[in-house]
């Protein structure tokens, strides 16, 4: 699926949980608050897309994020209708729109990337989430379902079914897992004292705006509450 | 990440330019720009001021970090530092690559620059590649990186993590193996303590 359809596939969400961004936002008057909102949340996505590059695990989706978005995009696109092609407002525009555009895609194909990579795992995991803290959106969870039902009838079609049973191997041997160990680029957003950093229980005080090179696991809780981001 | 990300990425920096047409202020996603005045300089996104110069719509006006004398101190004071000194831009090599390939004209002894800004990223780059040669031989897992810029730590991307997931996994092999040898020793020997040291990483 390419991460296009996937964006005109989005369906409504309900459960609104929101980043602290979007509900400031929403408390501002009329008259500014699409400037600002649509700035912020791009912002966010852009944040996002690239600590979901970076991170090797999936992380928590954006989908409310996204329809905001997709939403503002096809807004303008509809505004821009009367213009002429040629305009050079319309050329400024539709450029930002693809740049916009571009990185929703290419969040999208890079959670789909983990999806498939790590099917069975982030199945596993979600099952045993809380509703409020799944980290695919029900569109991601069903493809996942849907990959993961495929492979393995796939695999049973032409391979799996004509071995000996004991080759066949256990479903619990096949599950790839990431390695939360992995080093990331980490720069800190605000200042965070006493982050544990080595196998010895080494502790450092992040500045504001520093960077560091750490392994994942030790800092995935700041990347989640936007004390830090991966670069 | 691909190097056309890292380009995408730091095209966001605003760059003056002085347009030769006159339009209202642009209300773009990103944030409003303009308004704009022939003849006056104005702040616009770097790829909207690439596109602007392709089509001879205005002239780019350098940063003014882009001047010889200020690369010069940077760059001794560069050879000087132990440390990595700040740049004047996040993405500095971005920023110096774009304006000089799409408008030469518009920067002022373009080629010189051209070369004592790779000077200093070819300064930085080897300090980089013995300081991470120092890390890896001194088995750490954490390093600061600060006012490393975004362009710099992807050039070690390939490298860096990988070879410290390596050294990761074998030092926790080693732990494991370690482990497994002391509780056969410590069953043979028909003690049942639990074995000393275990792996915080054992999975």
């Amino acid at each position: 699926m390419s991460g296009d359809e996937h964006i005109v596939d989005l369906q409504e969400k309900n459960d609104l949980k929101t980043e602290t961004a979007l509900d400031n936002d929403e408390e501002e008057d009329d008259d500014e608050m699409e400037q600002i909102t649509a700035q912020k949340v791009l912002e966010v996505l852009e944040t996002a897309w690239i600590n979901e590059m970076c991170a090797p695990e999936i992380l928590p989706d954006q989908t409310d994020m996204l329809e905001l978005m997709v939403s503002q995009v096809s807004h303008m696109v509809e505004q821009m209708k009367d213009l002429d092609k040629n305009d050079f407002r319309a050329v400024v525009h539709s450029m930002e729109l693809e740049r916009v555009r571009y990185i929703m895609a290419s969040y999208l194909r890079c959670r789909l990337q983990k999806i498939e990579t790590f099917t069975q795992h982030i199945l596993n995991q979600e099952d045993v989430r809380e509703p409020d803290d799944k980290r695919l959106s029900p569109e991601e969870t069903k493809f996942a379902r849907e990959y993961s039902s495929h492979v393995d009838e796939y695999f049973h079609k032409v391979a799996t079914q004509y071995m000996p049973n004991q080759q066949r191997g256990e479903l619990e041997q096949r599950i790839v897992a990431p390695n939360l160990m992995s080093h990331v680029f980490l720069k800190a957003n605000v200042a965070v004292p006493a982050v544990i950093v080595g196998v010895d229980d080494e502790e450092v005080d992040m500045a504001p705006g520093s960077q560091h090179i750490i392994p994942y696991q030790l800092v995935a809780d700041l990347i989640q509450n936007n004390q830090g981001q991966l670069i | 990440m691909d190097p056309a990300i890292i380009e995408f990425i730091g095209e966001k920096c605003m760059i003056s330019i002085i347009p030769n047409f006159s339009n209202e202020p642009l209300h773009l996603i990103y944030g409003s720009v303009g308004p704009f005045r022939a003849g006056f300089p104005v702040f616009v996104p770097l790829w909207m001021a690439t596109h602007l110069r392709k089509q001879q719509k205005c002239r780019i006006v350098p940063p003014e970090w882009m001047d010889m004398d200020t690369l010069e101190e940077i760059k001794e004071e560069e050879k000087r530092s132990k440390f990595f000194t700040k740049m004047p831009s996040e993405h500095y090599m971005v920023v110096a690559q774009l304006v000089m390939s799409t408008a030469p004209d518009d920067v002022p002894r373009c080629e010189e620059l051209r070369t004592i800004i790779k000077d200093i990223f070819d300064i930085r780059e080897s300090k980089l590649r013995t300081s991470i040669d120092a890390f890896i031989k001194g088995e750490g897992t954490y390093a600061k990186l600060d006012n490393l810029t975004l362009l710099e730590i992807h050039s070690v991307r390939p490298i860096l993590p990988y070879s410290l997931d390596h050294i990761a996994r074998y030092q926790r092999t080693a732990t494991a193996s370690q482990r497994d040898t002391s509780m056969l020793s410590a069953s043979l020997a028909g003690s049942s303590s639990a074995p000393g040291s275990s792996s915080m990483f054992s999975q």
